[in-house]
């Protein structure tokens, strides 16, 4: 237990991968502060209308500096997306959000609280390294210490947990009345969509809805815990991402799933371009990877380096893996799948794929 | 095939523009002790809040997703003093003409004064973040409407039927009163509490939906 507070005390790991986490929770907090300014234009000031502040009613802004804060947090926002002065500014965003959370319970949502909290988090670790747009240069040293994004996984999976043990504690999710309710009430808009009637017919049945719900809630609850074992963390982790896309495309979450899918980046392993990737220069599919790779690669898994043509037979792509391990073919598909953030969601089935080949396996190394 | 010349150079090679010493591997002793003790402040913080929900109608900062599927029908009602006895007028679309203080009509609409959360009337809604929560958040809204309604010298009191179907079952009605209002121009004293504003808690343990 001491070891182990220790070395979330003192561990120092490589910063890059937050970059990515950093720019895309500054669009997100943009995005918040941006649709408030909207919501102030058009519908009013919360303050002179019905709210429940939370807070005493004298720590609710004016409309003046209500206005001022939104234009501040707009600021910020751009600041921790481009990376400047990103930690102060992940850290002030936070605190306006919070604030102006605490000041309307109707506006009130996990989401936009969850946001907050991650954005505090973020704000202890060294996020500021990487994805930065006035500095394009790696900062060096990257390394900084991880006692915050040891706090950020842990408020990822306290979320799964509260999300998933709440469900399992409600008897009407356990046997499926939530789920089955709203799918039935949805129907029609799944048919319009184009979702065969007996599709939906069938998802709306109580014992279906039911084992679908236990399955949601064990995938809840399955997360939060496979998340921090190194064997099952990519596999949860793909699970999780079409968990979350299901939930965006048949529920109202606001920015939650990208949120979500975003700080599934403080999982990744802290270490830069410990991969490598060669690629036939004279080959157009060679070409091709040698030019979507470095673009693709935003948490800096590769190092993409050519090999120089010549008359041998050869492979268009190799993935030399951490462990020295040379992958071809689909192989090394499956390792891009793996790596690259927007081929993820192809990942398990590439990967189960490839264990049917001669020196393919079903384990996540590499 | 032999390796040309990288056309990408690893991070570690890259030049620095404004180089940082990173915190030595042990920091300082405070620095060690804030860290723990922030840590656990956090998530001592986070759990007691996640852990307490049940306490906070709207389980705020509990992360209690999707906790309901629930929907609510809204009937918003006036009532008004008429020479025969009191006299419950339905409204239409949360939109009324009422007569001021000067004895003019005026048209006053709910949704000036509550412009959010965007309640819809006389339509099922899905009833975000629970049965309950919308309940309580309809009558402090009720409340309100009570007291800021200046230009509505006609209107005693607000009724709010509220159908409440909770996770699919079959519809449960709940009446929710504003507090009485005074109609000689002087609106927002509140009455004492009414029959109906002492049932709350009825509701609330009966549709508790946590």
């Amino acid at each position: 237990m001491v070891s182990a507070l220790a070395r979330f005390r003192d561990e120092i790991a490589d910063g890059y991968v937050l970059g990515t986490v950093r720019a895309v929770i500054g669009v997100l907090l943009g995005w918040h502060a941006l649709s408030a300014a909207q919501e102030l234009a058009t519908v009013g000031y919360f303050g002179d209308a019905f709210h429940t502040p939370i807070v005493p009613e004298a720590l609710v802004p004016s409309h003046r500096v209500y206005a001022v804060v939104l234009a501040a947090r707009v600021c910020l926002a751009v600041m921790v997306a481009i990376g400047v002065w990103a930690r102060p500014a992940l850290a002030l965003s936070a605190a306006f959000g919070l604030w102006l959370l605490l000041c309307d319970r109707n506006q009130f949502h996990h989401n936009r609280y969850a946001l907050y909290c991650y954005a505090l988090l973020l704000s202890l670790t060294p996020c500021d390294r990487s994805w930065r747009a006035t500095e394009p240069s790696v900062l060096l040293p990257r390394r900084g210490p991880f006692w915050g994004v040891r706090l950020a996984q842990l408020q990822v999976s306290l979320v799964y947990l509260a999300s998933g043990g709440s469900k399992l504690l409600d008897p009407d999710w356990r046997d499926g009345l939530v789920l089955a309710d709203r799918i039935a009430r949805h129907a029609h808009l799944a048919i319009e969509k184009g979702v065969p009637r007996e599709l939906v017919e069938l998802l709306a049945r109580v014992d279906v809805a039911s084992a679908m719900s236990k399955a949601a809630i064990m995938t809840e609850l399955a997360i939060c815990a496979a998340l921090w074992i190194r064997s099952t963390r990519v596999v949860a982790l793909w699970w999780g991402l079409w968990f979350h896309v299901a939930i965006q495309v048949t529920s109202k979450v606001e920015t939650f799933t990208v949120l979500t899918l975003a700080m599934y980046g403080v999982f990744v392993t802290p270490d830069c371009r410990t991969r490598t990737l060669r690629f036939d220069p004279s080959r157009f599919s060679g070409k091709l990877a040698g030019t979507i790779v470095p673009a693709l690669d935003w948490f800096a898994r590769f190092e993409v380096e050519p090999w120089e043509p010549d008359d041998q037979r050869g492979h268009s792509v190799v993935v030399i893996r951490r462990d020295g391990e040379r992958s071809t073919g689909i192989r090394a598909f499956a390792m891009l799948t793996r790596c690259l953030p927007l081929l993820f969601p192809l990942w398990a089935p590439v990967a189960l794929l490839a264990s049917f080949t001669k020196r393919g396996d079903l384990t996540t190394r590499g | 095939m032999a390796p040309a010349p990288g056309t990408s150079v690893p991070c570690e090679k890259r030049p620095s523009i404004r180089p940082r010493e990173s915190p030595p591997p042990h920091g300082n002793r405070w620095s060690n002790v804030h860290r723990v003790l922030f840590a656990a402040i956090w998530v001592l913080g986070q759990l007691a809040l996640i852990l307490t929900a049940n306490r906070r109608v709207d389980g705020a900062f509990g992360f209690r997703m999707f906790n309901e599927s629930s929907t609510i029908k809204l009937t918003l009602y006036r009532e008004i003093d008429r020479p025969g006895g009191r006299e419950r007028v339905r409204v239409e679309g949360g939109a009324w003409t009422a007569r001021g203080p000067d004895g003019t009509p005026r048209r006053i609409t709910w949704y000036e004064r509550i412009p959010r959360p965007r309640w819809v009337f006389d339509a099922e809604m899905h009833a975000s973040y629970g049965a309950a929560t919308q309940l309580e958040r309809l009558q402090n809204a009720l409340d309100y409407l009570a007291t800021h309604v200046p230009e509505d010298d006609e209107t005693r009191r607000f009724v709010l039927e509220v159908a409440v179907r909770r996770n699919g079952r079959e519809p449960v009605m709940h009446r929710l009163t504003s507090p009485e209002r005074t109609t000689n121009g002087t609106n927002g004293e509140h009455a004492s509490n009414t029959p109906d504003s002492q049932e709350r808690p009825a509701w609330a343990a009966r549709d508790g939906g946590r």
